[in-house]
């Protein structure tokens, strides 16, 4: 399959993996990318030591290009970009923040750089400083979506800008690769199905909840981690969904965030989270450990995982290769079928 | 062109359904739609009496010979007459198609079954999509998160939703919410729909009754310009982000009895905010399409539009799709 998202990257078929924090690793990504996709690598908890060093992995099991996010709300965002520029990562992703600075440092490499936005402002933004390509996340995303959903927020952001579109927020199939052509993206970008893969390094706990959520089995909330995003519906999703949250749990959470990035309390509230109230940082500290021991340990009592509402679509657990080659036979059936109806 | 079950059973040219409108949906506006080759239904809610509903409906079908719909609201409310008498006038005047909504149609199907009326029922949910195919509905609508008028409480999308249900049911589904132009129509083929439910495009039309502040506001409008207000009340519905919409997502914010929110969610009050091109006052039922509407072409003009859209988009898709190298 042949687009303008898979012309710019020089890989084979249009799909990627999302940044999903400490499910967007190294093994994970690498597979994606020999599958003929485009990998991820997700830098949001990462120190800059640990980027440096999950680079070189990827490298060590891929030779197809690849992709690395950067989310700049996040503390240590500048160093791992940094980081990023100095290892002249084929693909870089941004989310979060204005990424003019990030797109001339990796363009002046030959890189790529894709611009994550949810909203029309962001797009037009991101493509006059540079980007060559956006990932359009619509509402039903895991995580970071915004209120408009991916079958409305495609066509509007694809009539408005020139550079290629990547659809983020719905998709796990083929139907659905169809369907972002159609509305005029050049590719899709998948986070929850891919978490439903063999080489996802995420607790059996985990892909075992997803698998038995329905499609309204998540909740879209701005009271977890302070922006609005999706999470499944758990018992401490819920909690914390109506504002009910303990400030003693929050500030034990936060400590331990500050401990596995290796910053000090001053960094992490200057730099990395202007203008958000230690309320609101204490909430993330929470969002970020419940999502840490989950997938590490399967801790399912407090277990607060972003996910999207596709969960409720996917029922098996395949290889990275077997889930894309399925995804491009049932693209090429489904326009075959609605080329029948044409002729029909 | 674009032949599917749902174009078989309803006879229509076109899988191209128009959103039943309250207040909208009016003969002239339906053999509109007819005329131009999709497939709409009349609103019987808006009918105080058999006599009038019969008349409605004598009237559209002087204005085309193509077929047509009656859409019964089964959402309880007060009613001049019964969902039976309503059921029985179109039956009594050969319609061929009866559009349900609001209830299950389970205590009404005998009666519509028995007549050969198709019966084609709208939900917002797939426990509803497999309770219509469960009891014997022809054709399931459903209609998604990002719908004017009526999500489900459940708030999924339609890019999720209906391929859901396409996976759950074997009746011809077809999806509503998030399509307006012929990007969306081609991407709800590819999720399986065999027919795709348009409301919020068909209110942007010539032929439309709607104020022209209404279609103004309507090209002006983006794709946030649109809020969900009545959670509260456990009916949600989808307007457009005006003065009486925040004023209502308001009180519901600070709690608010029913009692107090009628003035401002009441259809009277829209009825006369719509008559006198009040674009302020009351809520108007819009869908986050709204923003991909820039225009107030005639009915014919849309529908080939999307048509003439899907076969370039098809087209180029088709090239797309061929195996690189």
């Amino acid at each position: 399959m042949k687009t303008r998202m898979t012309e710019l990257f020089g890989i084979k078929h249009p799909i990627m993996l999302a940044g999903m924090s400490m499910v967007a690793v190294p093994k994970l990504a690498a597979a994606v990318s020999n599958a003929g996709g485009l990998g991820m690598l997700a830098t949001g908890p990462l120190t800059p030591d640990q980027t440096r060093q999950a680079i070189r992995e990827i490298r060590s099991l891929t030779d197809k290009p690849f992709a690395v996010n950067v989310t700049f709300i996040l503390p240590n965002a500048r160093e791992n970009a940094q980081v990023i520029i100095e290892e002249k990562v084929p693909v870089v992703n941004y989310a979060l923040g204005r990424g003019d600075w990030l797109i001339n440092a990796v363009h002046e490499y030959g890189g790529k750089v894709i611009g994550t936005v949810v909203m029309m402002r962001h797009a037009v933004r991101s493509e006059k400083d540079g980007a060559d390509a956006l990932i359009v996340t619509g509402h039903e995303a895991a995580a970071h979506g915004g209120d408009v959903t991916s079958l409305v927020l495609i066509p509007h952001i694809a009539s408005n800008v020139k550079i290629p579109i990547i659809a983020a927020g719905g998709f796990c199939d083929g139907k659905g690769l169809v369907a972002a052509l159609a509305l005029g993206a050049e590719g899709i970008s998948m986070g929850t199905r891919f978490l439903l893969t063999k080489e996802a390094e995420v607790h059996e706990t985990v892909k075992r909840l997803c698998l038995n959520a329905g499609i309204e089995d998540t909740v879209y909330t701005d009271s977890i981690d302070g922006l609005p995003g999706r999470f499944l519906k758990t018992r401490i999703a819920e909690i914390m969904a109506s504002k009910r949250v303990s400030i003693i749990r929050s500030m034990s959470s936060a400590l331990e965030i500050k401990r596995m990035l290796g910053v000090s309390w001053w960094r992490l509230i200057t730099s990395g989270l202007r203008g958000r109230s230690p309320q609101e940082l204490a909430r993330q500290a929470v969002a970020v450990s419940s999502l840490r021991s989950l997938l590490d340990g399967g801790d399912e009592k407090d277990a607060l995982l972003p996910i999207g509402q596709v969960t409720g679509r996917i029922d098996d657990v395949p290889t990275v290769k077997e889930l894309i080659d399925r995804i491009i036979a049932e693209a090429e059936q489904v326009m075959g079928a609605i080329s029948a109806k044409v002729r029909a | 062109m674009f032949k599917t079950r749902v174009t078989e059973i309803l006879g229509v040219d076109y899988p191209l359904i128009v959103g039943t409108m309250q207040d909208i949906s009016t003969g002239e506006f339906v053999a509109a739609a007819a005329n131009a080759g999709a497939f709409a239904c009349i609103a019987s809610a808006m009918f105080m009496s058999k006599e009038t509903l019969r008349n409605e409906i004598r009237k559209t079908k002087s204005l085309t010979d193509k077929p047509f719909g009656v859409n019964i609201n089964l959402f309880p409310m007060l009613r001049p007459i019964s969902i039976e008498e309503y059921i029985d006038t179109v039956i009594e005047e050969g319609v061929g198609v009866i559009e349900t909504s609001g209830r299950s149609p389970e205590p009404y199907i005998d009666r519509i079954k028995k007549a050969n009326v198709k019966l084609m029922h709208k939900c917002a949910r797939v426990r509803d999509a497999r309770t219509a195919e469960r009891i014997g509905v022809d054709i399931v609508e459903i209609v998604g998160f990002e719908c004017g008028g009526h999500p489900s409480m459940e708030e999924v999308t339609t890019l999720v939703l209906l391929p859901r249900v396409v996976d759950t049911v074997k009746i011809p589904v077809v999806g509503g919410g998030g399509f307006g132009d012929a990007r969306g129509f081609v991407a709800a083929l590819a999720l399986g729909a065999e027919g795709v439910l348009m409301g919020t495009r068909f209110m942007a039309v010539r032929e439309c009754n709607l104020h022209p502040n209404f279609k103004k506001a309507f090209v002006k409008a983006n794709e946030t310009d649109t809020v969900i207000v009545q959670r509260s009340l456990s009916d949600p519905i989808r307007v457009m982000r005006n003065k009486t919409a925040l004023q209502v997502l308001e009180m519901e914010k600070r709690g608010t009895t029913l009692e107090e929110l009628i003035p401002f969610i009441a259809g009277d009050t829209r009825r006369r905010a719509t008559a006198e091109g009040d674009i302020d006052s009351g809520l108007m039922a819009c869908g986050q399409v709204v923003g991909l509407i820039h225009d107030v072409p005639t009915m014919k003009e849309v529908v080939d539009s999307i048509i003439n859209g899907a076969i370039a988009i098809y087209e180029r898709l088709g090239k797309t799709l061929k195996p690189a190298g």
